[in-house]
């Protein structure tokens, strides 16, 4: 097995406009050692990527301004970020809505109501192949 | 009566022989010669009354005429079927004709003086065969040669006519009332005659002295006697007087005879007239409130064999497309003999409607005695009659027979009455319910609702206006395409009305949009309201109501808008609330002491509530608004159900209670369909059972393949069962036992509703037998053929017991 990294080097990007969620994983994220950003919209999470490139992107898609799908196409179609995972967390749990987070290359999707916050911590860790 | 008239006719004779006596014993010193003859005429008289029947009474007459000397007699009565004086008794006339075989036709211009006929006429004789042996035959020339006396024969009671020299004028009564035996003599002037002489001479000019007073209402006429001499004769008072007395005693006979005739007659009608009664009564009985002309055709035809002798009852009624002939054989007869009625009625029906019909036409029914076709009868009596119903001929009825002159007018009449009278009660019962129509159509008119009947053959019996509204229909009449055009294909009507006629059952269509609305229809069939027999079998047709539920719709999808949105603002704050407790309890924000960590998980263990419930009123806005998504997968179900089980049993465990799960011995094949919704039902139905059953008891899960093409799941637990007052709520939206309540379990009361939904989603059936402090089994089914797929807009939440929260969770149900 691969050796795994510290968590504690990996940059995380929360993009999420609702502040309680936002805190929540902020504060889980923080106290496991991981460099946290975070933003309100899609709009401000790509400024933030541009600044400082994450190494994870943990991404709501009901935003005003940009929504999820509209900032992940974004990412998407610029070299400069490929390569960089993302996980989709919202409660909008329609057909339609996760048809469009596959469509745009998502293959992570957490309903927030449903998932323990240690599952999501879990899946990141998994994907970061981290510690 | 037959007795008193008996009795009558004898007293009679015994007073005439009396008198006869009486009058002769006066001459008896002067004749003592004659007093054989007396003793002749008492020994006639007296045999007389031991004599029944007319005929052999006037053949005693004729005799005891030729014993008091007279060479020639004639008796001629009238016939009233011929219009003819018929010879009956003749004696002593030559070898050229016999008596018997005379007919003198009356004429009718000159009726009413018999005697003044038989001289006019010229008469004919018949042989046996009925044909005329010699035609035109002087009555003068052959029958009144010589001497002879002439008398009619009359009626007892006109024996005022006998006597009088005198009567007045008289106008005949019966002859108004068209008394059949009336022709003969109407309006006579009521001269007698009878004492006054009869010799050669008077008669010789007839016209001028004797006018027999025959037919008027005193004066009865019955026919002739005629005595005659071989030679040129005087006649003598004596021979008068006694010529007389006999005319008048072949009178009484005659009458007699006549009287029994008439009674007999008077009874037979009687009894016909009971027996016409009896019929009507019974067709009324029987006929009740049918309107079915085939059934009533019936029921008179049943009847009348008692009425009428025939051998075969036929009718003919009109349909549509085709004449129903249906034929009623009462005796053995060939084929050619119901061909013949058919022709003859089709031919009949054809003038009547003023229409060509064709053999093909026909639809033949043939019922009672078999055919036979060595018989070979030809129709010999023969009549029709139309069946008419308010106005309109619907067909024809037929009485045929083999046997020759059956029919005259009274059996015609007869049932021409009893079918009008049957015609007649349908006819009002037929205005009655067009007025009680009237008044229906008015309300099926008014209705806001739109309604449609068709009948059996697709046809359209009524429309009313809402209908058409709805349907954007223009046209007056509309025909079935026209209905079929208007719901652009949205609607297969006629399949629909086919199923609901073959099923016996409301079909409903829950939605169908035409153009801006929203229309729910009911396809029900119609049963006719009299419960005949064959009411099963009779629908009449179907009803379509077409009810808007546009607004309806309307709000239920606002409804269901609102609680979906509603639903998914209020998870974000849940979501952010379950982590930062998550976090707490964890030990994120320092570890906390038992109390706090029992009080977090409490807050949790409620927040989860709320999630779950907040997801189930989201799912059942889903399936309610019928958005949900059946997405088809082949499936191995058993595994599946395994898998369920396998989470439950964890909790099962934890309540120390014994679960077990027993699958199908044989292979189920993979079935087709949506795991998602599959497993919501499964889960809830065992979680539920898990819930409600206290620790230490046990829940069994029974997989078995049953025979109606389904797999089906029981779920079997000894918990806390279902009180049976409420079992009929079980189903309902948030519906929650009363005994659920009371031990504090967690639940929404949607998870029954849920699983209902979803499996009928799925096409199978759920149900329940479940007694309190017992226990409760739910069963519940899927097609081994697979569900359908749907394409929704939305997919379904997981409301899963055992959320992989517990995977992670430290959270220790404490």
């Amino acid at each position: 097995m691969e050796e795994k990294t510290k968590c504690s080097t990996k940059k995380v990007l929360i993009v999420e406009d609702e502040k309680a969620v936002r805190n929540a994983l902020f504060g889980k994220f923080g106290k496991l050692g991981f460099k946290v950003l975070g933003a309100k919209n899609g709009k401000e999470g790509l400024e933030t990527m541009s600044k400082e490139k994450p190494d994870i992107i943990l991404v709501d898609i009901k935003m005003p301004v940009m929504n999820g799908i509209e900032m992940i196409k974004n990412f998407k179609n610029n070299e400069k970020f490929e390569g960089i995972p993302f996980v989709v967390l919202t409660n909008d749990s329609t057909a339609e809505t996760m048809a469009e987070v596959m469509s745009v290359g998502g293959t992570q999707y957490f309903v927030k109501s449903d998932t323990p916050i240690e599952a999501i911590v879990d899946k990141v860790k998994l994907m970061l192949n981290c510690e | 009566m037959v007795l008193f008239f008996e009795i009558f006719g004898i007293l009679f004779s015994v007073i005439l022989v009396y008198l006869g006596i009486r009058y002769l014993s006066k001459e008896k010193a002067l004749l003592d010669k004659e007093k054989k003859r007396v003793e002749l005429l008492a020994g006639s008289f007296s045999g007389l009354t031991s004599i029944t029947g007319s005929f052999s009474a006037l053949n005693h007459i004729a005799e005891s005429l030729t014993n008091f000397g007279f060479e020639k007699v004639l008796i001629l009565t009238a016939n009233k079927e011929k219009l003819a004086l018929t010879g009956d008794i003749g004696i002593g006339f030559g070898e050229e004709f016999s008596p018997s075989e005379i007919e003198i036709p009356l004429d009718k211009e000159k009726q009413g003086i018999l005697t003044q006929v038989f001289f006019d006429q010229a008469f004919q004789v018949f042989d046996e065969k009925k044909k005329p042996k010699i035609e035109n035959i002087s009555v003068k020339s052959k029958l009144l040669e010589s001497s002879f006396m002439i008398a009619p024969i009359s009626r007892k009671k006109d024996v005022s006519c006998w006597e009088s020299t005198k009567c007045s004028k008289t106008e005949c009564p019966s002859y108004e009332a068209k008394d059949t035996r009336c022709w003969l003599t109407p309006k006579t002037d009521c001269i007698s005659h009878l004492k006054g002489n009869y010799d050669e001479s008077i008669f010789e000019a007839p016209n001028k002295k004797i006018k027999a007073c025959l037919d008027c209402n005193i004066f009865h006429c019955l026919g002739i006697v005629l005595v005659a001499k071989n030679k040129n004769y005087r006649f003598s008072e004596e021979e008068k007087t006694l010529f007389h007395t006999f005319a008048y005693q072949a009178g009484a006979v005659l009458e007699k005879g006549y009287l029994l005739t008439d009674l007999e007659l008077r009874e037979k009608e009687l009894s016909r007239r009971m027996y016409e009664l009896s019929i009507l009564k019974e067709l009324g009985d029987r006929i009740g409130y049918s309107l079915n002309v085939e059934k009533i055709v019936d029921i008179i035809t049943s009847s009348l064999v008692k009425l009428l002798d025939y051998s075969v009852v036929a009718y003919m009624l009109l349909r549509p497309d085709k004449v129903y002939f249906k034929c009623q054989l009462e005796e053995p007869l060939n084929r050619k003999f119901i061909d013949d009625i058919r022709g003859r009625m089709l031919a009949s029906l054809a003038a009547l409607m003023n229409q060509e019909f064709k053999d093909s036409d026909i639809e033949e029914e043939l019922s009672g005695t078999v055919i036979d076709n060595t018989m070979n009868d030809p129709i010999r009596s023969f009549f029709n009659i139309p069946i008419v119903i308010a106005e309109k001929t619907v067909g024809l009825l037929t009485i045929a027979s083999s046997k020759p002159g059956l029919y005259k007018e009274n059996e015609v009449n007869i049932l021409y009455k009893i079918t009008s009278q049957a015609s007649n009660a349908v006819s009002r019962l037929e205005s009655v319910l067009e007025a009680e129509k009237g008044k229906l159509n008015d309300m099926v008119v008014s209705m806001i609702d739109g309604v449609i009947m068709v009948d059996n053959d697709n046809r359209i019996i009524a429309v009313n206006p809402a209908a058409k509204k709805m349907l954007g229909i223009t046209e007056e009449e509309p025909t079935i395409f026209d209905i079929i055009n208007s719901l652009q294909g949205k609607l297969d009507i006629r399949s629909k009305i086919e199923e609901s006629l073959k099923l016996h059952r409301t079909i409903v269509i829950d939605e169908l949009k035409i153009e801006n609305l929203i229309l729910k229809v009911f396809i029900s069939p119609v049963k006719p309201k009299i419960s005949l027999k064959e009411s099963k079998e009779n629908l009449l047709g179907v009803v379509v109501l077409m009810h808007d539920v546009t607004k309806e719709k309307e709000v239920e999808k606002m409804k269901s808008e609102f609680v979906s949105v509603a639903s998914h603002q209020l998870r974000t704050p849940l979501s952010a609330i379950k982590w930062f407790l998550e976090m707490l309890i964890n030990g994120d924000a320092g570890e906390a002491n038992m109390e706090q960590i029992s009080y977090l998980t409490q807050a949790h263990e409620t927040n989860e509530h709320m999630i779950d419930l907040v997801n189930s009123l989201l799912n059942i806005s889903r399936i309610e608004s019928g958005r949900i998504t059946v997405e088809l997968e082949k499936l191995d179900i058993i595994e599946l159900c395994e898998g369920i089980f396998d989470e439950i049993k964890m909790i099962a465990e934890g309540k120390k209670q014994k679960i077990e799960i027993v699958k199908p011995k044989e292979k189920i094949p993979n079935i087709l369909t949506d795991p998602k919704l599959f497993r919501q039902v499964i889960q809830n139905l065992l979680s539920n059972a898990v819930k409600y059953t206290p620790g230490g008891g046990s829940v069994k899960f029974t997989i078995s393949k049953n025979n109606d093409g389904y797999l089906q799941f029981d779920i079997k637990d000894n918990g806390l069962g279902i009180p049976l007052h409420q079992q009929d709520k079980l189903f309902q939206k948030f519906f929650r036992a009363d005994n659920v309540v009371e031990m504090d379990a967690e639940g929404t009361g949607l998870g029954l509703y849920v699983a209902k939904s979803l499996i009928g989603t799925l096409g199978g059936k759920i149900w329940f037998e479940s007694e309190e402090n017992k226990g409760t089994k739910f069963s519940c089914t899927l097609p081994l053929s697979g569900s359908k797929a749907k394409k929704g807009e939305k997919t379904l939440i997981s409301t899963d017991v055992s959320k992989e929260f517990s995977k992670y969770h430290a959270v220790s149900k404490s």
